[in-house]
């Protein structure tokens, strides 16, 4: 009996100690697993962020919630589980969590997910969602989330510009909606009552205006890009906007013409609405693939030499089957023939983006009419310039990648002051190609070496016992 | 911490003149030689086939096609052979008797499994130290990334420091060796794929199982990281198992 209790007692009391010990282990856990601490030991630290993505996140005072759609089984899913950990690491305001679309398509919906690898981030009350997991992408976006600065695109009115306020379909009622949800504001402005571009102007979108630009408006249009300004114009056939000339001074090149796609007319549109077939290498167009449609367009070429300070872009051409007709008279009921003087063969450019670096000149006019400005503004104009506005208005904008095209166009050049470029040292390639000699080596020494050094250990070791018995 | 080296060099003794180990060291250098020459020949031949494609050739590096692989490839191997080694340490004192013996010496318990413990550490340094001429041949046939080799050879280190703490505690339950090595091998296993199962249930339940995982931890290592959290969850997993043991040997005082 006595025997009996003093076991129950032992057995207690190791049970209970077995316990406190293991609670200890997990509280120990938890903690370290609060306060972890790294060491990148890989060459070109991969596992680290940049210095800029650093300062960006120890800036941040809410919360980033990352929402990742990659499949289970996608290849791609660990290398951005790595650097989201990365991110995590880093701060501990960056939470992520990864979302199988085809497991949870209402989620998926939710977030209007399309592709796979999307990346939502949700801070500040705001969304932005981004397709490539890359650091520069992902610190952009978290930069963007926690601007408090509101950011406002300007519409030109006053020349018959298209309407944000029209609903109809030639109207941009769309296009307000859509810029309004990458968490822009957008507002109209009218150089004919106002002397220059409102102070606080991202972008400044001129589009589709019907009678000509006033000298006074594009000297303030001029003054604007001179400041680091960002300027989009979308320019339909056969209406003068007056901004030729000062187009033509920046490299670029209006002609009186509009674009024929016989191609289109696959796609069962008339032939005046040109399918845009490739994109040129920027920004704007970074890994786009989708189709757009530009209804009745004119070209927009490039001149070279482009002018000194000026960097030119072709962004987006149509196919090879279509031309820029120079002699179009819309009351022709036959499509219009290629004419080989006249004529310009596709693909022909219908949009064109140029980066101005202002000249010492007028970098220090700008500082002397601007004391100031400077300082959040990028030095560098961003001007964008298509030779059509229909493709966003109410009737085309949600045709294709159109509203896509548009939207990276607005989001370029309202991000461009401030963007970050993270340029990460590439993993250095160590390619290796073994001679005959190091390939003997690596299996002699790789293979054979250690198992014959045990074996022959093993055998002196039993040989050495047996002669001590 | 009386009788520690005592209990330690007598342990070594036994390892070096049973022809247990050097079996497991035979076969443990053979599979490590072979995962070796396989990555290597496997990466010279992509780096061949890439010479024509500058991009695909930016993109081939050591630390991804041979450190990774060659140390995920070791881990799989010490997780099959360290159970033989430490599968002896206390079923075979049990079934020879000599375990009476050891307890009536002036040794503290303690003592006693740790200079096992240690004894098997020092088993298993061995077995990684002959994996270092291959490292040596890849020096010589092109220039690695010895922080990745570094990181690779600490989480091996660490990660055997909890197999060996795992099988140790599983030699104490039994005095049958083969028992011992199936008792510590089935669990090490179940710890080694448990991570499967992560993606299959809610998050909360995702992450202690994600956290359990023995290879999520070895993971970061064999990339070049040397995490805190990694670290710590094998000393963790280490010290709760010779903690264990401990307490496993001071019931036979009153178990009868």
């Amino acid at each position: 009996m006595r025997q009996t209790s003093r076991f129950l007692k032992r057995l207690t009391t190791t049970s209970f100690g077995f316990l406190a010990f293991t609670g200890i282990v997990v509280l120990v856990a938890l903690i370290g697993q609060r306060h972890p601490l790294r060491l990148d030991l890989t060459e070109n630290k991969r596992y680290t962020l940049t210095e800029q993505s650093k300062k960006v996140l120890s800036a941040l005072n809410g919360d980033i919630q990352i929402k990742a759609f990659f499949q289970e089984t996608a290849a791609e899913r660990d290398r951005v589980r790595d650097l989201l950990k990365t991110y995590r690491y880093t701060s501990k305001k960056v939470h992520f969590q990864f979302i199988d679309p085809d497991r949870q398509p209402a989620l998926a919906r939710q977030y209007q997910i399309r592709d796979y690898g999307t990346l939502v981030l949700e801070g500040f009350g705001k969304s932005q969602t981004i397709t490539s997991a890359e650091e520069e992408a992902i610190t952009n976006a978290i930069l963007k989330l926690s601007q408090d600065r509101e950011k406002i695109v300007y519409f030109l009115t006053g020349h018959g510009e298209r309407d944000i306020g029209e609903a109809g379909k030639d109207g941009y009622s769309l296009v307000k909606t859509a810029i309004e949800k990458q968490n822009f504001k957008v507002k109209t402005c009218n150089l004919l009552v106002a002397p220059e571009v409102p102070e606080d102007a991202a972008v400044l979108v001129i589009a589709g205006p019907q009678k000509p630009l006033l000298a006074k408006e594009v000297e303030a249009l001029q003054h604007y890009l001179d400041r680091g300004g960002n300027l989009l114009l979308m320019l339909d056939p056969y209406n003068r906007s007056g901004l030729e000339e000062m187009l033509r001074s920046h490299g670029i090149l209006l002609t009186d013409d509009i674009i024929v796609d016989t191609m289109s007319k696959v796609f069962g549109a008339d032939y005046l609405m040109p399918v845009i077939a490739q994109y040129g290498h920027h920004k704007i167009t970074d890994g786009f693939r989708i189709a757009c449609f530009f209804p009745v367009a004119r070209s927009v070429r490039v001149s070279s030499p482009a002018p000194a300070n000026t960097k030119l872009l072709e962004l987006a051409l149509t196919s090879q089957y279509s031309w820029a007709e120079s002699d179009f008279k819309t009351t022709d009921s036959e499509p219009p023939k290629f004419n080989d003087n006249r004529d310009i063969q596709g693909p022909v450019p219908v949009a064109v983006a140029a980066a101005i670096t202002p000249s010492k000149k007028s970098d220090s006019t700008g500082k002397s009419t601007s004391p100031g400005r400077k300082k959040h503004r990028s030095s560098t104009a961003e001007l964008v310039v298509y030779g059509d506005s229909d493709f966003a208005s109410n009737r085309y904008l949600n045709l294709q990648g159109n509203s896509d095209l548009f939207l990276n166009t607005i989001n370029f050049l309202a991000q461009q002051e401030d963007l970050i470029t993270i340029e990460r040292p590439r993993a250095k390639a160590a390619p290796l190609t073994l001679t005959r000699s190091q390939s003997l080596v690596l299996f002699w020494i790789g293979i054979l070496l250690m198992p014959a050094v045990v074996l022959a250990a093993g055998v002196a070791v039993f040989n050495f016992r047996r002669k001590q018995r | 911490m009386k009788g520690f080296f005592p209990v330690y060099r007598k342990e070594l003794y036994c390892f070096f003149s049973s022809p247990v180990l050097y079996v497991v060291a035979f076969i443990f250098t053979g599979l490590a030689g072979y995962f070796f020459y396989a990555s290597v020949s496997y990466y010279s031949l992509a780096s061949f086939q890439a010479a024509r494609d500058p991009f695909v050739a930016s993109q081939l590096n050591l630390s991804d096609m041979v450190l990774q692989p060659f140390f995920g490839s070791l881990g799989i191997v010490l997780l099959l052979m360290v159970p033989l080694i430490t599968m002896r340490l206390f079923a075979e004192e049990k079934k020879t008797g000599t375990i009476e013996l050891l307890f009536t010496y002036p040794i503290s318990d303690s003592a006693a499994v740790l200079g096992k413990f240690f004894a098997a550490i020092c088993v298993v340094l061995l077995l990684l130290v002959t994996t270092l001429p291959a490292m040596a041949v890849l020096a010589y046939v092109s220039s690695p990334p010895w922080g990745n080799v570094c990181s690779g050879y600490m989480g091996l280190f660490l990660m055997s420091c909890s197999f060996v703490s795992l099988g140790l505690f599983a030699s104490s339950l039994t005095q049958n060796q083969i028992i011992a090595a199936a008792l510590s091998f089935g669990p090490l296993l179940l710890l080694w794929i448990i991570g499967w199962a992560q993606s299959l249930t809610g998050p909360t339940l995702g992450s202690i199982i994600g956290y359990l995982s023995l290879v999520n931890h070895f993971d970061n290592f064999t990339k070049g990281i040397v995490d805190s959290r990694d670290a710590l969850f094998y000393l963790l997993f280490t010290t709760l198992f010779i903690f264990t043991t401990l307490r496993i040997l001071e019931s036979r005082q009153w178990r009868g």
